[in-house]
């Protein structure tokens, strides 16, 4: 049911009747994004900030000549702020042609659920969670909220 | 040196057909997209024969020869004028207008060299 | 694939592009025989070709397809929409036939004979097909059609037998580049697309043709090799400049010429190939006026398609986005927009609608307009629709303006419900369109009136390119700035000479004879104030019309950058124009120092509903904006003045002002300065401050008399003229209130009545000597002269000037032409200088002739700078130069080592 492999996002699980996850945690929540959408995970370099920018973008970083923009998931999900010096990791995925990295706590494994364990939205679920939550899962590691990407970064920019 | 052949159509395909046939034979050529270009170019160099379509835009054949041989170019240019309407009408026009020859298209080269010949621009080896 | 095959499908895919568009103009204006001709003449060439490359199958439906083209010409058939579909069907089978080919490298096997029936059948008004062809066998070629195909050379064949061998490689769209022709013109960049399968519009690699020697000047390159080309020339750009930056620091050395022509050659090959990418936008636009028609046909309305500005050209990576928003958007009226006729008539409208297309360049962009003149955009639908897809409230939509609404086109999960009709597509959704145009970093705008229409304007940058751009730093982080808008760099600190003051709050700075506004980036960026009496920078910029200066930390370097459009998320966020990666790797943002003065201005936003139009083109570009020093005199209404006019602000102690022969003056600087009051009204303080504005020109001084220095404020510039008080020129609406715009002039000659005549007296100790045998230039240069204030004696060649000195007269400066009859300019000057009396005369070569040659010879002789003639913006900007040099009277000496 779940193995723990190691992190290689481009590993597509082909069976139908389960989903493969790259999984993050922010804030002590579990999250996971389809591993089809993850383009890379990597510890942030230099984030060049946006001042005058909207809050939940941390910044912008270069990843192999292409700026990529940083979205704080703790900002933008409403999560309480970090601790000051609480380093974090970027998940870089991609949406209707731009890429965006995601700047979590911690990045987990590649973890493979099989639907059968898939649940709608609770109805306690955060009402942004949402709208960014394509479902959740009980996972052995608690509840796994998995997010679908694309939604995810069509929110409304905070300011 | 070898006789020039300046080439008048308005299809890069068969202004590029036609001179490597040329080429083959041992031609030099020039090319050009229609006739004002070809009346252009017959101002500063003289051909030693044009390969003359008829339908061209900006410029078509028969206008295009005429102007050729009231320029009086010397010495004067061997016209051959391509058509596929073998209407005699309108080959004789051509030749009243000064063709020396004509040739229907498609040609390859066998039908080209005959041409060449018959103007006495190539000779028989 | 052989090289012939795949000319001949460029070519021939070329051709049915422009007959797809011929055909539909032919249709609207079938009197049009010049249209007519050039259509036949397109299609009977690709018939043509066929014959020669042995491809009976294409050759046929080409056949067919003249057959009818003949009879229109012939006038023995009418154009009816049945003939012309039939001919576009003909048009059709043709790519389709040429698509298999591009793959196979072979004609399909195969017959199209139902389809030249078809055609045949119409074209002989419905006789049969039979009786037909022995008519036809007359016009036919001379080498009969038959099954074995046209007669092929040998050679001709072997090469047709080499290209059934090859596998393929896919044909692909070739690039076109117009190679500049320094006698003819430049020929129209031809349309640069082979067929694919018909609606293909995927960006491929290009297999290489080479273009014979034609007369014609373009030629057609692989678009890899260009974008190595580019690639490779972006470094020479960076190289350079790093090589110009050692040099910099150096003295002269052997270097220092040759890695400036190397400059000039790397500009030029820069601006080279940015030209090379330019496409003409009809590239984009040549498939809609079929689709268009098509449509029109196919859902029986009628539709008129206008396309102006075809020409306008832009960078072809920008045209390869733009080109399916753009025919989506254009289906999208066709299909949603036009009402069919019987509506149109009932709404008073005429039968046909109208789609029209705009393209032009401004401001460096591109403007692209499409506007339909249908039943606009359903308002209360949009309404219900983005409320039915949860993205809004009734709640919230009440409170929306009808701009608000209509944005929410643009909103992805809009389209999902929408209907998708086979007619306009996939249902692709604005939202796509609006993502391509902001990806290449433009804006997309939408206006919508019921009933009448609706109008989309795309603004687009020109090309993605290189700037120059000056690296600021403050807060610690690095930014970048355009060197377009950079006017000059100015250092502050408690020493400088130019100090940073305040006025209300708004800083300014005082530069030369000017108040110049302030943004502090810290301060509009919203980062931590820094700390005071540290030293600073102000980048001088230029917006439109208007100057301010930008408060920095610190300044690095000019370097050369791509500018990258921001991301989606920022683009709401006015201050940047771009970002960019640096040679470090970092990534910084692009200023845009427009959006930096109106964030600390106090603007209010231009309705983007001037996306309507109509001569608006200048509505949606910045209006000039102006900074406004408000204050208060002679009563409480608001006065104000152009900031750019006040050179400083003064409180004077009241006990310095004297009283003096019915003037009011003060002990300023070393100088006695004369007040002035507004009107006699004006209460003079007996103690305390008296605030005043002075102006200076010249050396000269005065200050006017006010009661309060108000505000600074940025707004734009309006005035009602109405001068019905003296001493103002009209009333304004600055900020939101009304104010009086005071008229200095007045003033000023109030304080000096010869203040605009002594400016020309001053400098009447400057007197220029000009030689020249041409009246046309005596003419020319005179006048250059006079308006710099010099006063000006021309002598017509070297004996006259000679014979002014042997008179006595001196001269601060003498211009001479050198090709003058009697004594030219080269014996003049050595004349000049073998003889003690202008000896030390400055002395200037004017002439036609500039080569290093003739430069050389000038400075032998004895001229100090030498300046070409031809070149008319250098020229006043060179002789301005020069003769500031001449008029402070430095030596020849030290010209000769400044030039």
């Amino acid at each position: 049911m779940m193995s723990t492999d190691t992190l290689v996002p481009n590993i597509v699980r082909s069976e139908n009747d389960t989903e493969a996850f790259v999984t993050f945690t922010v804030a002590g929540q579990l999250f996971g994004v389809p591993v089809i959408r993850v383009q890379d995970i990597l510890t942030p370099d230099a984030i060049a900030p946006v001042p005058g920018g909207p809050r939940q973008v941390r910044g912008l970083i270069n990843l192999r000549g292409r700026i990529v923009t940083v979205i704080d998931m703790r900002t933008h999900l409403s999560l309480p702020k970090a601790e000051a010096g609480q380093g974090g990791m970027c998940v870089t995925v991609e949406s209707r042609g731009d890429f965006y990295t995601l700047f979590v706590d911690s990045v987990g494994d590649v973890i493979t659920l099989p639907k059968s364990l898939r649940e709608g939205n609770p109805a306690t679920l955060d009402a942004v969670w949402r709208d960014v939550a394509d479902a959740v899962y009980r996972s052995d590691q608690g509840l796994l909220v998995a997010l679908h990407v694309d939604r995810l970064l069509a929110i409304e920019t905070k300011v | 040196m070898s006789p020039l052949c300046l080439i008048v159509d308005d299809s890069r395909v068969i202004r590029r057909m036609a001179a490597d046939i040329l080429k083959g034979l041992g031609l030099r050529t020039a090319e050009a997209e229609h006739g004002g270009k070809a009346v252009e170019f017959c101002r500063t160099t003289v051909p030693d024969m044009v390969l003359l379509d008829w339908n061209m835009p900006e410029m078509d054949g028969i206008t295009c020869l005429r102007e050729l041989r009231a320029m009086n170019l010397e010495p004067r240019p061997v016209v051959v004028m391509c058509t596929t309407e073998n209407g005699m009408s309108k080959i004789r026009e051509a030749l009243e207008a000064g063709a020396d020859e004509y040739i229907m298209k498609p040609y390859d080269q066998s039908v080209l060299l005959d041409k060449l010949m018959q103007v006495g621009l190539v000779e028989q080896a | 694939m052989d090289d012939l095959l795949q000319e001949f499908l460029a070519e021939t895919a070329e051709s049915l592009a422009v007959l797809d568009v011929e055909l539909v103009r032919f249709e609207r204006e079938s009197s049009d025989a010049t249209i007519l001709s050039n259509i036949f003449r397109l299609m009977h060439t690709i018939k043509g070709t066929c014959g020669f490359l042995g491809l009976p199958r294409l050759g046929a439906v080409a056949h067919a397809g003249e057959n009818i083209l003949g009879k229109f010409r012939d006038g023995e058939l009418e154009v009816t929409p049945l003939a012309v579909t039939l001919i576009l069907k003909a048009i059709d089978q043709i790519r389709v036939l040429l698509a298999e080919m591009e793959t196979t490298g072979i004609e399909p096997a195969g017959s199209d004979a139902g389809l030249i029936d078809e055609i045949n059948a119409v074209a002989s008004g419905g006789a049969p097909a039979a009786a037909a062809a022995p008519a036809q066998e007359i016009s036919m070629d001379g080498p009969h059609f038959s099954d074995a195909g046209f007669p092929v050379a040998a050679e001709l064949l072997v090469e047709v037998a080499h290209a059934l061998k090859h596998e393929t490689a896919a044909a692909e769209p070739v690039f076109e580049a117009p190679v500049a022709e320094p006698v003819h013109a430049p020929e129209p960049v031809r349309a640069p697309e082979a067929a694919r399968a018909p609606e293909a519009a995927a960006t491929s690699r290009d297999s290489e043709a080479k273009e014979p020697n034609t007369a014609n000047s373009s030629i057609r390159v692989n678009v890899d090799v260009i974008e190595n080309l580019m690639t490779l020339i972006s470094e020479l750009v960076l190289t350079r400049n790093q090589l110009l930056q050692m040099q910099r620091g150096q003295k002269d050395n052997e270097f220092k010429v040759p890695l400036q022509r190397l400059s000039h050659i790397t500009s030029d090959l820069q601006d080279g190939v940015t030209r090379m990418r330019m496409q003409p936008i009809g590239n984009a636009w040549n498939k809609l006026p079929r689709i268009v028609r098509d449509l029109a046909v196919s859902t029986g309305k009628k539709i008129e398609l206008n396309m102006q500005g075809a020409e306008t050209e832009l960078d072809r990576q920008v045209l390869e986005m733009i080109k399916d928003p753009l025919t989506h958007m254009v289906r999208n009226s066709a299909d949603h927009g036009i009402e069919d006729g019987i509506q149109r008539l009932a709404a008073g409208k005429p039968e046909t609608g109208t789609i029209a297309l705009d393209a032009y360049h401004e401001s460096g962009h591109i403007f692209i307009r499409i506007a339909d003149d249908g039943k606009g955009l359903d308002l209360e639908r949009i309404r219900a629709k983005a409320i039915a897809n949860g993205l809004t409230t009734e709640a919230a939509i009440a409170g929306m303006s009808e701009q608000q609404i209509l944005q929410f086109i643009f909103r992805p999960g809009f389209s999902t419900a929408e209907k998708v009709t086979s007619v306009s597509g996939r249902g692709v959704g604005m939202d796509v369109v609006r993502t391509n145009i902001e990806r290449i970093g433009g804006t997309i705008e939408l206006s919508s009136v019921a009933g009448k229409g609706t109008t989309f304007l795309i603004k687009i940058p020109l090309t993605l390119a290189i700037v120059s751009a000056l690296i600021v730093e403050a807060n610690k982080q690095r930014f970048a700035i355009p060197q377009l808008n950079v006017v000059e760099l100015v250092g502050v600190s408690d020493r400088s000479e130019a100090r940073i003051e305040t006025i209300n709050t708004s800083p300014v700075l005082r530069l030369r004879d000017r108040l110049l506004p302030l943004v502090s980036l810290r301060g509009v960026l919203g980062l931590e104030q820094g700390t005071k009496n540290t030293d600073r920078f102000v980048i001088v910029a230029h917006v439109g019309a208007s100057t301010f200066g930008i408060i920095v930390d610190r300044v690095f370097d000019t370097e050369e950058i791509v500018v990258k459009p921001v991301a989606p998320l920022l683009r709401g966020t006015p201050f940047y124009v771009g970002n960019t990666i640096l040679g470090d790797g970092s990534v910084i943002m692009i200023l845009d120092p427009n959006g930096l003065s109106q964030a600390a201005g106090q603007i209010e936003g231009a309705d983007q509903a001037a996306a309507q139009g109509k001569g608006g083109r200048a509505g949606l570009l910045g209006g000039d904006q102006a900074s406004f020093l408000l204050f208060r005199t002679a009563g409480s209404e608001l006065k104000a003045i152009p900031l750019e006019l006040v050179a400083r602000i003064e409180g004077l102690e009241a006990a310095s002002i004297e009283h003096v022969g019915g003037r009011h003056v003060v002990q300023y600087r070393d100088h006695l300065m004369p007040l002035v009051p507004f009107d006699d009204s004006h209460q003079w303080k007996e103690t305390g401050q008296q605030e005043i504005l002075v102006f200076s020109d010249n050396g000269r001084s005065m200050g006017l008399a006010v009661d309060e220095v108000v505000d600074i404020v940025r707004d734009r510039m309006a005035i009602e003229l109405n001068s019905a008080r003296p001493g103002l020129l009209g009333s304004a609406i600055i900020a939101g209130k009304a104010v009086d715009i005071v008229d200095i002039g007045h003033f000023l000659t109030q304080a000096f009545n010869d203040w605009f005549e002594i400016t020309n007296q001053q400098s009447l100790a400057r007197h220029a000597l000009l030689v020249d045998d041409s009246p046309f230039f005596r003419n020319l240069v005179a006048p250059l002269l006079t308006s710099a204030n010099w006063k000006v004696t021309t002598a017509t060649d070297g004996v006259e000037a000679l014979k002014l000195r042997e008179a006595g007269h001196q001269f601060d400066v003498i211009i001479s032409d050198i090709e003058m009859p009697n004594l030219d300019g080269l014996e003049l000057a050595s004349a000049i200088r073998n003889d003690p009396r202008w000896n030390k005369v400055p002395l200037i070569a004017l002439s036609s002739h500039a080569e290093e040659g003739d430069i050389d010879a000038g400075r032998q002789a004895g001229f100090d700078e030498y300046l070409a003639k031809s070149d008319q913006t250098r020229l006043t900007e060179n002789l301005a130069r020069v003769l500031r040099m001449a008029g402070r009277g430095e030596t020849n000496d030290n010209m000769r080592r400044a030039s």
